[in-house]
């Protein structure tokens, strides 16, 4: 895991302690969602909180995100895409 | 016919929560009232309500409180009161046939306001997940049901501001009839929102704020009466079997006696001094009561001018000669109108009435109205020798009208 998931990570297991009252010594990378007591809906409340905490949007269908690895995943290459996207914006003349 | 004990109260109100809590609190003659925060959406004209003060945080945790409107909050706390007022209510079992009746007018108003600001004002295209699930009306009785793994029928009535009252009636013929022996009813409303005050606003029905003291500004039977002012809250009751209730040794508050229903059928806002008549009088038929075992009404006394008139003229048909003795006060002077949450408080009200036997008052009735000539406890509670049998008036736009009748438990 790079360092920068890692700090996703972080991030994203203080929301499901915070937020939604996950025991923390449940939360490591491959848990899937419902073993979290996370059901569907659920899902889609943490995925409002990610958008904030991050602030981004998450496009991909919920049904995708299974395990905190994919949200972890997920969360970075969105990160990083919107980055891109502003470094490509501010180079141009 | 099977009679009916009532051995548990819950109560969240304007007046604070917890049933013996909230009747002190009418006694010594306390206001509810008050006139909303000047950062509260200043397009509201009208700004005088009753609201409640709670944390829903304080009974719930996160992920219980993002799924529950507060409409349902309020009546999961009244219920958790007043099944534990009703003492091992369950020990026996019975759950698998308890049921859940509950009223509400407007469910989960906060809920349908926030979604549409975001959507529609916020141009969010986030919506709650929830946000069915918080709104739907019958998502407080359902959340009783779950929570206390009660089996048996659950039932939400809807009759705008006799609603709890409907929901209490009913689950007494359950249990009079004998088919079930447990009943939780009751009803919560939280209608507190802008979108629901403005609509309110609209109907112009809403009390003018009183310029010296917003407090006293709902003011049922007087001359300047101007309006309902809007509350929330809950109020849940215990029903038994009274063989039930006596042979685990429960401690009953009263008996249920009976009730009575009627239908206007004229008009959608504008109460008839007959259809108030037949409900009360046939209450009385339903506990074989005479009138003259009535020692106080509980009226619905909303305060508004159309109501508070009729209403005195209801009673005079029904209670005759007696009328003018019989003391008749409107709690709402003090909590508001709970709208589908007010039969239940009301009746909360009622029955601690009859086992304090202290006749609660009517608040702000400095100035007689000719038309509302009845003895309406003005100013400051009254304590009474002996009361034996008391009743409580709901009444509500679309016309049902509902009065509920307790005797003392003695």
């Amino acid at each position: 895991m790079s360092a920068q998931q890692s700090t996703t990570f972080d991030r994203l297991r203080a929301i499901l302690a915070e937020k939604f009252e996950v025991a923390p010594e449940l939360i490591d990378p491959a848990a899937r969602m419902d073993q979290l007591g996370i059901d569907s809906l659920a899902v889609i409340e943490v995925i409002f909180q990610i958008e904030d905490e991050f602030k981004i949007s998450i496009q991909s269908d919920p049904g995708e995100l299974q395990t905190l690895a994919d949200l972890v995943a997920c969360v970075d290459r969105l990160a990083e895409e919107q980055r891109a996207r502003a470094s490509a914006g501010a180079a141009r003349p | 016919m099977r009679r009916v004990a009532i051995t548990g109260l819950g109560v969240v109100s304007p007046l604070g929560n917890g049933a013996q809590n909230f009747f002190d609190r009418l006694v010594q003659g306390y206001s509810g009232v008050a006139r909303l925060p000047d950062d509260f959406h200043p397009r509201l004209l009208s700004r005088v309500v009753a609201p409640v003060s709670f944390d829903g945080a304080a009974h719930f945790g996160a992920v219980r409180l993002r799924m529950l409107d507060r409409v349902s909050q309020f009546a999961l706390v009244a219920a958790a009161e007043a099944i534990a007022d009703a003492g091992a209510l369950f020990e026996d079992g019975d759950r698998e046939t308890t049921g859940v009746f509950v009223g509400t007018g407007m469910g989960g108003a906060q809920t349908t306001d926030e979604g549409y600001q975001s959507f529609y004002e916020d141009r969010s295209d986030r919506v709650k997940p929830y946000t069915v699930l918080m709104a739907m009306n019958n998502a407080a009785a359902a959340w009783i049901g779950i929570d206390h793994r009660l089996l048996g029928p659950n039932l939400t009535y809807s009759t705008a501001c006799s609603s709890s009252a409907v929901a209490i009636a009913e689950a007494w013929k359950r249990i009079s009839t004998g088919e079930l022996d447990v009943m939780i009813a009751g009803g919560s409303e939280a209608p507190l929102t802008f979108g629901t005050l403005k609509a309110w606003e609209a109907l112009r029905t809403l009390a003018t704020e009183d310029p010296d003291d917003a407090s006293a500004s709902c003011k049922p039977f007087a001359k300047d009466r101007s309006g309902l002012v809007l509350g929330e809250g809950a109020a849940i009751v215990v029903l038994e079997s009274w063989d039930r209730a006596t042979s685990r040794g429960a401690h009953i508050h009263a008996e249920l006696a009976g009730y009575g229903l009627s239908m206007d059928a004229e008009h959608i806002t504008r109460p008839t001094v007959a259809g108030q008549a037949r409900a009360m009088t046939a209450a009385l038929a339903s506990a074989r009561m005479s009138a003259g075992e009535v020692g106080y009404v509980n009226a619905h006394g909303t305060a508004t001018v159309a109501n508070d008139a009729v209403e005195t003229a209801a009673i005079k048909e029904v209670f005759g000669r007696g009328a003018t003795v019989l003391p008749v006060s409107s709690t709402k002077s003090m909590h508001g109108h709970l709208l589908g949450a007010a039969g239940a408080l009301e009746l909360a009200a009622t029955v601690l009435a009859i086992e304090r036997r202290v006749l609660p008052p009517t608040l702000h009735l400095t100035h007689p109205d000719p038309e509302c000539d009845l003895d309406y406890v003005a100013g400051v509670a009254r304590p009474v020798t002996n009361l034996g049998a008391a009743m409580s008036n709901s009444f509500a736009f679309g016309g049902t009208n509902v009065s509920i009748v307790c005797r003392a438990a003695g």
